[in-house]
């Protein structure tokens, strides 16, 4: 497999744009990392599309808007993981030779509400019996964590308030509001012991990226280019699952065991160890999430992610900077684009171009995407 | 038995119902090669993908491992909100998604069972490590009168 490197992204804000096309939607992203890499469209060989809900044109209008040139296009849904998943397909196509330029494309439009907890909503008796909702799941593990761990539930507000800050420095963002701790703990009880604004906002937006090889990129401007250092993916196996209740649970939040293994393999590949990640951006769309997430990754030991937030050590500054565009909790989760976000928030903290910039030129960033149960992590590097 | 309506399983690949609702079972599987138990059933073996797992039914009673409280209901959902929504771990090793009963009071026969309606006052009386015992709930009528019934867990008190 040869080197791979990102050269362009580019962002649609994430928020509420109901009166907005696919089309609409997506033409700022794709043209902003098209700017961002050089790379005129016409270079571009192959395209991957992430999103969940989409039409049966809707992939090729998103491309073909730039040109009808003739290359193949996919779509992949993955739920929370589709365009992360799409990244991750687009980047064995250069890495094994088969392409040298690829176009990835995350986008989406929500429904307000809660995200269904299965495939076919009110079709399957987990629905009808109210076992869906997955905030309800993810309480039911947040009140095992408060127990088992004495975590303290301050520690999730402040998970929450040091997400809106970073997302208030970012553009992009659906909520650029800064909260209170007292905002939190006195949100709306969406799911005892769960709290609105312990949980991200469904959204609508954009993002893209361009990647190529090594050798490629030296006709475009190479010197901000961003290497892909190693990738993992995979989805649970039986021991992931705790005994049950199996394939009903979608997330990795039931103890982050996937991730753990994933983790394992991912930085195996790259040659780099969780003490050498200069900023991750992980799976958030609950404040419990992220404790679990930093908990598998390595960055602090199991159990302790509560209080490693507490004590101030994943913001911007602190020892392990994670979600330093607001996350999935502040900056929105569009599902679609979600993943190519994390990928193109981590290139600009490498480029040293981030509005929200980690100190000291990081030089190592990590992103964590979990959809459907299914984990897809990269390490890039300057 | 309350009344004369026939009983019916919401689903009856997960919840058998009998004619006696003491005999209601959960439907889980077991494989021989490899001992692991599931739930819901599966053909195929999770960990070591040996085909012809076998049906077994589970046991009634379980430990509470943990729950939350559900404001709202999502549109199609039969149960009204706010519900109990709880993890149940059986002896077999699995883990169960289920609704909560808190039971206010159970006529003489133990089959007439009345349940207090589940909000933030009385939701404190869940605690993590409590048994829990299969309860089935009548979540509909069909159109042909019969009652469609749904597994759900109550809490046993004092334990």
């Amino acid at each position: 497999m040869r080197e791979v490197v990102v050269l362009g992204v580019g962002m649609h804000k994430f928020g509420r744009f109901p009166d907005e096309t696919f089309e609409e939607l997506t033409y700022p992203a794709i043209s902003h990392a098209l700017e961002d890499s050089g790379v005129p469209f016409k270079d571009i060989e192959v395209a991957f599309c992430g999103v969940v809900n989409s039409g049966l044109y809707d992939s090729r209008n998103v491309i073909q808007q730039f040109g009808w040139t003739g290359i193949p296009i996919h779509s992949m849904a993955q739920a929370s993981g589709s365009s992360a998943a799409a990244f991750r397909v687009a980047y064995w196509t250069v890495a094994s030779g088969l392409y040298d330029t690829a176009l990835i494309v995350g986008y989406e439009k929500m429904a307000r509400g809660f995200i269904p907890g299965t495939v076919m909503p009110g079709r399957s008796h987990l629905d009808v019996m109210g076992l869906d909702p997955i905030p309800a799941r993810v309480a039911l593990e947040m009140r095992k964590r408060l127990e088992l761990y004495e975590e303290p539930i301050e520690a999730h507000a402040a998970y929450a308030v040091q997400s809106s800050e970073n997302a208030a420095l970012n553009p992009y963002a659906h909520y650029p509001v800064k909260r209170t701790a007292e905002e939190v703990l006195n949100s709306v009880v969406i799911s005892d012991p769960l709290r609105l604004l312990m949980c991200c906002p469904t959204s609508d937006g954009a993002a893209a990226a361009i990647i190529t090889s090594k050798e490629k990129a030296k006709q475009y401007g190479a010197s901000r280019a961003i290497t892909v250092a190693g990738w993992a993916c995979g989805s649970p196996q039986a021991e992931d699952l705790f005994g049950g209740p199996g394939a009903f649970i979608g997330g990795d939040f039931k103890g982050g065991n996937l991730t753990r293994r994933m983790a394992g393999e991912l930085y195996e590949k790259a040659g780099v160890g969780p003490k050498d990640i200069d900023v991750a951006l992980v799976h958030d769309p609950f404040t419990m999430a992220a404790m679990v997430d930093i908990e598998a990754l390595g960055f602090c030991p199991e159990g302790e992610g509560g209080r490693w937030i507490l004590e101030g050590k994943t913001r911007v500054d602190g020892e392990i900077p994670i979600n330093t565009d607001g996350g999935l909790l502040c900056k929105g989760h569009p599902m679609g684009p979600t993943g190519v976000s994390q990928v193109a928030e981590v290139v600009k903290q490498l480029r040293g171009e981030a509005s929200n910039q980690v100190p000291n030129k990081p030089k190592v960033g990590l992103t964590h995407s979990s959809g459907a149960g299914m984990i897809n992590m990269l390490v890039l590097k300057r | 038995m309350a009344g004369n309506a026939q009983r019916k399983s919401l689903e009856p690949t997960v919840f058998r119902v009998d004619d006696a609702v003491e005999k209601d079972t959960l439907v889980g599987s077991h494989c021989a090669k490899c001992d692991r138990n599931y739930f819901p059933p599966r053909q195929w073996c999770a960990a070591c993908f040996e085909p012809g797992c076998e049906e077994i039914e589970l046991s009634r009673e379980g430990t509470l491992s943990s729950f939350a409280l559900v404001e709202r209901k999502q549109e199609y959902c039969l149960v009204e909100a706010p519900y109990a929504f709880g993890e149940v771990r059986l002896p077999e090793g699995m883990l169960v998604y289920t609704t909560l009963n808190i039971t206010s009071e159970v006529a003489a026969n133990g089959q007439i069972r009345v349940y207090s309606t589940i909000d933030q006052d009385n939701f404190n009386v869940f605690k993590t490590g409590q048994r829990a015992r299969l309860a089935p709930l009548v979540i509909k009528r069909a159109d042909d009168g019969a009652d469609i019934v749904a597994y759900s867990f109550d809490i046993v008190e004092g334990a």
